[in-house]
């Protein structure tokens, strides 16, 4: 397993943005896994949504299936299975969630440089002290394009990711 | 580069009550915890602690499957003493059973709470129940995570030799 894990990338923000960008992913791996810890400036739990696109594509391309929970609500909750979507959601804290935590969020992609279509899984979580905001999340789903992965492109719902928010990515080899 | 280093691993030699990784670098960026895990009863709910602390300081979020259960359940719970990596105390079909898990400890050497997330699995020979779950759990302390307590709530139900946990670290 040592052996197999490589860092590709990691950005930790010096300063609050809108997006970031991973780009020019090399080819020469099997899977990828994106690893994200991040935070909001914004509030309200509709800011908790980062929005996660393949090679840029914002098209209706991505195929979901969801189950998550969260914090108030009552029961685990569905969503997906059918239709589109344009983009992958993990999530984030924000000011509106416990003060100094960051969400945490996976997304591990199969065979990015098949010519099939991508899947992937994600597991994210928003913590919470049960008195604020949180969520847990687990997606699968599939991107519906024959292209290489080469960029990763990640967007807050609303505001910006604040400074220490991490994105890194590494690429898995099967030999 | 390669970037997932074993920090250490341990295989059980005799049945156990709990383990515990101790002295822990604080020179990556995150940690990973794998258990495979078999027991010498059934019921148990296994949970850790950070740095010694058994105060209630621990908050998690599930999202799960058990058994013959045929819906899948969302818990919240906090605070709590430890938080859990597998608790299917409910429903198990015997004591022949095992699981495993893998735990990731965000940015567990930095100033911020800390939030963890845990993948679990279990199953039962040789009958065919498995559950799954998925835990969201937060540490409510700006502590480095320097030592991690693997325990069972039942006292009487240890892990059983060949037990296996390795600690990762993630550069």
């Amino acid at each position: 397993m040592a052996a197999t894990y490589y860092l590709i990338s990691n950005t930790t923000l010096s300063s609050a943005q809108t997006t970031v960008t991973i780009s020019s992913i090399p080819s020469t791996y099997t899977d990828l896994i994106l690893r994200v810890s991040a935070r909001n400036n914004a509030s309200g739990s509709s800011n908790d949504n980062v929005y996660c696109k393949i090679n840029n594509d914002g098209g209706s391309n991505y195929t979901v299936s969801h189950i998550y929970g969260y914090t108030g609500g009552s029961g685990a909750n569905f969503q997906g299975g059918t239709g589109t979507t344009t983009s992958i959601t993990i999530y984030e804290t924000d000011t509106s969630t416990l003060a100094n935590t960051f969400a945490q969020a996976e997304i591990y992609f199969w065979g990015y440089t098949t010519a099939n279509s991508k899947q992937w899984i994600n597991h994210a979580v928003a913590p919470s002290d049960r008195t604020g905001t949180g969520i847990i999340s687990w997606y699968s789903g599939r991107w519906q394009s024959g292209a290489v992965i080469s960029s990763l492109v990640l967007t807050p719902n609303a505001g910006q990711f604040i400074t220490g928010s991490r994105f890194t990515l590494y690429g898995i080899s099967n030999s | 580069m390669p970037t997932y280093e074993p920090i250490a691993t341990t295989t059980l030699g005799s049945n156990t009550a709990n383990y515990t990784f101790s002295s822990i670098p604080n020179t990556y960026k995150d940690l990973v915890l794998v258990g495979r895990c078999e027991m010498t009863g059934a019921g148990s709910t296994v949970y850790c602690q950070l740095n010694g602390d058994t105060s209630s300081n621990y908050y998690q979020m599930v999202i799960e499957r058990q058994w013959t259960v045929s819906s899948i359940s969302y818990i919240a719970s906090g605070p709590n003493t430890g938080f859990g990596l597998y608790g299917w105390s409910n429903g198990y079909p015997g004591n022949n059973y095992s699981f495993m898990f893998e735990t990731h400890f965000n940015n567990y050497a930095g100033s911020t709470k800390k939030t963890i997330l845990t993948e679990s699995a279990a199953g039962s020979a040789p009958s065919t129940y498995v559950a799954q779950g998925l835990y969201a759990s937060m540490w409510n302390s700006t502590a480095a995570i320097s030592s991690i307590k693997i325990y069972n709530n039942a006292a009487a139900d240890l892990f059983q030799t060949g037990t296996m946990f390795t600690l990762w670290g993630l550069k």
